[in-house]
């Protein structure tokens, strides 16, 4: 068990009542299994002796052991059962931990590094190494500790009541089965299971390619090609899978047979025992169908071996991003909230890691408390990494950003936030109701707040032509929404927010000329009596602002009135005369 | 939830477990002689099983009763060595064909859905979510496996091994045999009745945990949101919630599945306790009737030892129904599949012979009358009766709004979707009647979001035109601008790309498309917002170095862009048809 792993165990302390509860439940059913087997071997072992005469035939007493075999039977049903119950409730509960955990421990890394597509994509590749996780107690931890705990047992037991070579047989061959077979499967297996994972990802490549690169695969006529080339992972996939299966099968086998060694030795030693009168012979019955049962105690420990590699994968994967380094971290003695609304950036320069070049380099601008500022630029001038940096999702390389007079970081997160919204073109939209996204931004909004909110974004239309208006399900499992409607949900939502201080990060791209219109008419409602910040290349969402910057490679290169700059034929009046795309 | 529920399929009854059974049988025919190998191997261990426990019986019971030594005994101990031997054997074997099994069926299953794929064309993929096409390709087709190589014969092994059980139990001692038929028709007849109901519990349960994932996922993604909206504490709440109501409803449906263990555990341990007891009393003399005097300790340990053998293919059977329920799932899927693609297969988009001839030389006109097309079962008009004529060798421009039609009309004209009424031809060639190669011959098409492969940038450059030089890819990349941002890359055009390679940005894979058409031989270019996303200056670099190799083509360009329009001989306005179209819904 590595360290990796130990994280999780530690993380699972907290339920061990459930934990315990269900590894002795466990423990209980192979034991009851051990001892209906090895009693009912006796049992008629003795009969038997006591049957060849009459005599002792009467004197036999065959209600207990008949009961006891009658009592193991039905202990073992009820225990089963129970014990099923128990490791079930109990994996759910860590499930629960463990996704609460994630959650918890994923936050303060922030968007900075999380945010954005790539990092949606690293955590939705997490919850499936989170799922997988819950198998350490059910496969790995459970399997063992009941392996352990019933062999010693019984191996203790031998050599304190029967005979010391013969609990040190059992127990070599526990070792074997337990350890050193499912040890020999999982590393003969690895590298077949590799090749298995890369064959399986390299056939997805082929298949996405297929699927999402159909329309270009159709009009240039290689859709057989690519069939051929999927056909082709196929066939190297199914043999690598077929290797594998040949390994796994070979470590059943292996099992079965070491299984079938150690009754084997037992059941000679047994009758040396019987030779040397150190046992009774009904005894032997008992040994040899006692060990039996206590082997099946380390059947789980295969497939646990199996578990074990896939979950420290899994481990692994998940504390890498739980590592990740925080973009930002929460100032140690955080400031109160200031009353002031005016933002400072003083030289502000941000270079984002691992990157040459200086995505913003030396910014300053001030944006006073009511006015509106409009922040332009070529793709890649660094419009949306000042938007980042406003929002706390990264803290400057060098300058500061005041707010209200008190540095940004100093204050939490949750406070900065509280004063500036955002409005991006990215609506990232829950799968819950229309309801319940549009009060994520304000969770005791009042019905009228709510309508208001909807009423200034203009979706009431669209609402009124759903059947469950405001109660209707949207997002992956429910309606689809389209470009424009969402971005009127995002704007309902800052509405509600009601920031003082609003970020408009394009706003409008990637919607048509008309609804664009129309959702700008709703995005002058949002900005009135708000100070804002537009970054967009649409001029036309300029001519109201206060001052409007045009950056470029991370630099103010232009900065004024929109009409100054228009009459200045710069850069922004070409940007303008150019029809407003930059 | 109940908006969720609602959309959701009914819960599958037995009718359709059968209508998918039904449609997996076929498909199963190809692994059929792998299976029986494996039940005949698994039938064999079954035999091998049960002279392990006669021998290990005649051993025990020699020594107890007959005083034998070890020494005595050394034959039958050393004949128990190849029966161990004999069943690792065919632990091995049967797990090694079980996987062949199910590689026999899994191939050609991907490949019809693969099939299928394509037979239904861009248009109707484009319609389905993306993603959702690759996993039935791969994780459907691969949720098959544990069923052919696990399931099927697993339900050929409970009956065969049983019935061998119960044969040499019945010759040995009819009473133990009698035992053990009469809890026998007990098993599956509680495994129904239970399985029943746990079979549409399971379903439901499937779905919750899927949606349950889907919650989870869900507010991770949307984490920046959350943060922005401070709602972090309440959202952690709100996922240990679900994750609770989860367990408490997965748990009351897993207390009854677990009741069919149950009962197997209980007729297993129960019967186990029934033949100790009877056989014990025997010995005893107590029972006289029946063959009960005549029995040893050497045929009694061999029942007993048989006794918890008889049900363990059942138990295993049980174990096994996960794969069941995971093959049906998957079968459902790959069937609706099927048959949602089957009548949208149109001549235009079937599968293509690959290009043996090479296409006409000189460009082609084309010409579009009266065109309607309708989105939606017609519920969403794209075109109501538009005309377009492109002269041979002459450059037109597509400008209006979005959702005019632009891209539907290049949709047409590369046969991805026939209109609904009205012409559309190519030399005076419908489109739809033109042989696939031909067309594809004819067109080549550098669309909105083009797909780049994995492979190098000259391999996606190729696509068209797998057998162009180096010199040929070199100046298609140059006159797109690829060679731009390529030449700074490490390996220049030969860098990986695509999935697990470089990334590209949305405008470099729209030159990488650009340069596509150029490559290919066809002499008919189709271009959808070949600019978009580049500014002003590099679209103007961009539109002069492209000019050149459009000589001698046929090009028709859809364009928001005032300078592609001015660049093209002609440009035809399209007008709006309505605002804040769904159509947008699919950006």
């Amino acid at each position: 068990m590595n360290r990796d792993l130990l994280v999780f165990v530690r993380l699972f302390a907290a339920r061990r009542t459930w934990l315990v509860g269900g590894m002795g439940l466990t423990a209980l059913t192979v034991l009851a299994s051990v001892g209906l087997l090895s009693l009912s071997g006796w049992f008629i072992s003795a009969s038997a002796v006591a049957g060849a005469t009459a005599a002792t035939a009467i004197l036999f007493n065959f209600l207990q052991p008949g009961a006891g075999v009658r009592g193991f039977a039905v202990t073992r049903t009820v225990s089963r059962y129970a014990e099923r119950v128990v490791t079930h409730e109990a994996t759910f509960r860590l499930l629960r931990d463990l996704r609460v955990w994630f959650f918890r421990s994923v936050i303060p890394i922030g968007p900075g590094a999380l945010g954005g597509q790539r990092g949606g994509d690293l955590l939705a590749r997490a919850t499936g190494d989170i799922d997988a996780l819950d198998a350490l107690y059910l496969r790995v931890m459970t399997p063992s500790v009941v392996a352990l705990a019933i062999g010693g047992l019984a191996v203790l037991l031998l050599a304190v009541f029967v005979d010391g070579g013969l609990a040190l047989a059992l127990a070599g061959w526990m070792l074997v089965t337990g350890l050193a077979v499912p040890a020999l499967t999982g590393w003969l297996g690895r590298r077949p299971g590799t090749v298995a994972a890369r064959r399986i990802a390299a056939l997805r490549v082929e298949a996405v390619d297929l699927a999402e690169g159909l329309p270009d695969l159709t009009a240039y006529g290689a859709t057989d090609r690519q069939l051929v080339a999927l056909d082709r992972q196929t066939e190297a996939y199914n043999r690598a899978q077929q290797h594998s299966a040949i390994v796994s099968g070979f470590g059943t086998g292996l099992y079965g047979l070491c299984v079938n060694l150690g009754i084997l030795s037992v059941l000679v030693i047994g009758l040396l025992l019987v030779e040397s009168e150190q046992i009774a012979g009904p005894v032997l019955a008992l040994l040899v169908l006692g060990s039996m049962a206590v082997f099946e105690a380390s059947a789980g420990l295969p497939g646990a071996y199996q578990a074990l590699g896939r979950i420290r994968t899994a481990a692994g994967r998940i504390l890498q991003i739980v590592r990740t380094p925080a973009t930002v971290s929460e100032p140690t003695a955080p400031k109160p909230l200031p009353e002031g609304l005016d933002l400072h950036l003083e030289g502000v320069r941000f270079r984002y890691p691992g990157a040459q070049a200086p995505a913003l380099d030396g910014i300053d601008l001030t944006v006073s408390a009511g006015t509106r500022i409009g922040v332009v630029g070529p793709s890649g001038a660094g419009k949306s990494t000042l938007a980042g940096l406003l929002l706390r999702f990264w803290d400057p390389e060098a300058g500061r950003i005041v707010l209200g007079g008190t540095p940004l970081s100093d204050l939490r997160r949750s406070s900065v936030c509280r004063k500036i919204g955002l409005l991006s073109q990215h609506t990232e939209l829950f799968d819950d109701t229309v309801r319940n996204n549009l009060l994520l931004a304000r969770p005791e909004a009042s019905e009228a707040a709510l309508a208001e909110a909807i009423r200034l974004a203009g979706l009431e239309d669209w609402l009124g032509t759903l059947p469950r208006g405001l109660d209707t399900w949207i997002g992956e499992g429910g309606l689809r929404v389209s470009g424009g409607q969402a971005r009127r949900i995002a704007l309902a939502r800052v509405l509600l927010h009601d920031a003082p201080i609003l970020i408009l990060d394009e706003p409008t791209t990637g919607l048509d000329p008309a609804t664009e219109q129309s959702v700008y008419e709703a995005l002058q409602n949002a900005m009135t009596g708000r100070t804002v910040v537009i970054i967009t290349h649409r001029v036309n969402l300029l001519a109201d602002a206060d001052t409007v910057v045009f950056l470029e490679g991370g630099r103010v290169v232009e900065r004024g009135r929109h009409g100054d700059l228009v009459a200045a034929d710069g850069r922004y009046a070409r940007l303008a005369a150019g029809g407003g795309v930059a | 939830m109940s908006e969720t529920t609602s959309k959701a399929p009914p819960p599958p009854g037995t009718t359709d477990t059968k209508r998918i059974k039904r449609w997996l049988a076929p498909r199963m025919q190809a692994s059929r002689r792998l299976s029986s190998l494996m039940v005949a191997v698994g039938t064999i261990g079954g035999v091998l099983m049960i002279a392990q426990a006669w021998l290990l019986a005649s051993v025990v019971a020699a020594a107890i009763m007959d005083g034998q030594r070890l020494a005595d005994l050394t034959g039958p101990l050393l004949l128990l060595l190849p029966v161990f031997l004999g069943r690792a054997l065919c632990a091995w074997a049967s797990e090694a064909v079980g996987m062949a099994a199910a590689n026999r069926v899994k191939a050609p299953l991907r490949r019809e859905m693969a099939e299928c794929l394509v037979r239904a064309g861009p248009a109707q993929a484009g319609e389905s979510h993306s993603g959702a096409a690759a996993s039935l390709l791969i994780d459907q087709v691969e949720a098959v496996e544990g069923y052919v190589a696990r399931y099927r014969p697993q339900m050929a092994l409970a009956l065969t091994v049983p019935v061998a059980i119960l044969v040499v139990a019945f010759a040995t001692n009819w009473v133990v045999g009698l035992i053990l038929l009469l809890t026998a028709p007990l098993i599956p007849l509680f495994m129904a009745l239970v399985g029943m109901g746990t079979a549409a519990m399971s379903r439901r349960q499937f779905r919750a945990l899927s949606r349950m994932g889907g919650h989870f996922l869900d507010r991770l993604r949307g984490m920046t949101t959350l943060i922005l909206f401070g709602q972090i504490d309440r959202e952690v709440d709100g996922i240990a919630q679900v994750a609770d109501a989860f367990r408490q409803r997965t748990m009351s449906v897993l207390r009854v599945a677990f009741l069919t263990s149950a009962v197997l555990e209980f007729f297993a341990s129960i019967a186990v306790a029934m033949v100790a007891v009877y056989i014990g009393l025997s010995l005893l003399g107590y029972l006289g009737f029946g063959p009960s005097a005549g029995l040893t300790l050497q045929t009694g340990l061999f029942l007993l030892l048989l006794a918890p053998e008889f049900y363990l293919p059942l138990r295993q059977l049980a174990t096994f129904y996960h794969d069941r329920a995971q093959a049906f799932g998957a079968g459902e899927e790959l069937a609706a599949f099927v048959e949602r693609t089957a009548p949208a297969i149109a001549a235009s988009s079937a599968i293509d012979p690959r290009p043996d001839r090479p296409g006409p030389d000189e460009p082609p006109e084309v010409r579009l009358s009266d065109v309607h097309l309708a989105y939606d079962d017609g519920s969403r008009p794209a075109l109501t009766g538009f005309d377009l004529k492109v002269p041979a060798g002459t450059l037109v421009a597509l400008t209006g709004p979005s959702g005019a039609g632009k891209s539907s009309v290049l949709q047409l004209v590369l046969g991805f979707r026939e209109a609904d009424a009205g012409d559309v031809t190519l030399n005076g060639t419908a489109v739809g009647a033109m042989s696939p190669g031909d067309l594809r011959r004819l067109v080549a098409w550098a669309g909105q979001r083009p797909y780049v492969f994995h492979g190098s940038l000259a391999d996606n450059l190729r696509l068209g035109n797998p057998d162009a030089d180096d010199a040929a890819v070199r100046a298609a990349a140059e006159a797109a601008c690829v060679t731009d941002f390529a030449d700074a890359l490490p390996e220049g055009l030969d860098t990986p790309v695509g999935e697990r390679g470089h990334g590209l940005s949305g405008g470099e894979v729209r030159r990488v498309a650009l340069a596509r058409a150029l490559l290919s031989p066809a002499r008919l270019l189709l271009l959808d917002e070949p600019t978009a996303n580049l500014d002003a200056d590099t679209e103007a670099e961009l539109l002069r170095r492209l000019r050149p190799g459009l000589a001698g083509r046929t090009v028709l360009v859809a364009t928001h862009s005032p300078a592609v329009a001015a660049w093209c001989d002609r440009e035809v306005r399209m007008t709006a048809r309505g605002t804040d179209s769904p159509a947008e819904a699919a950006q």
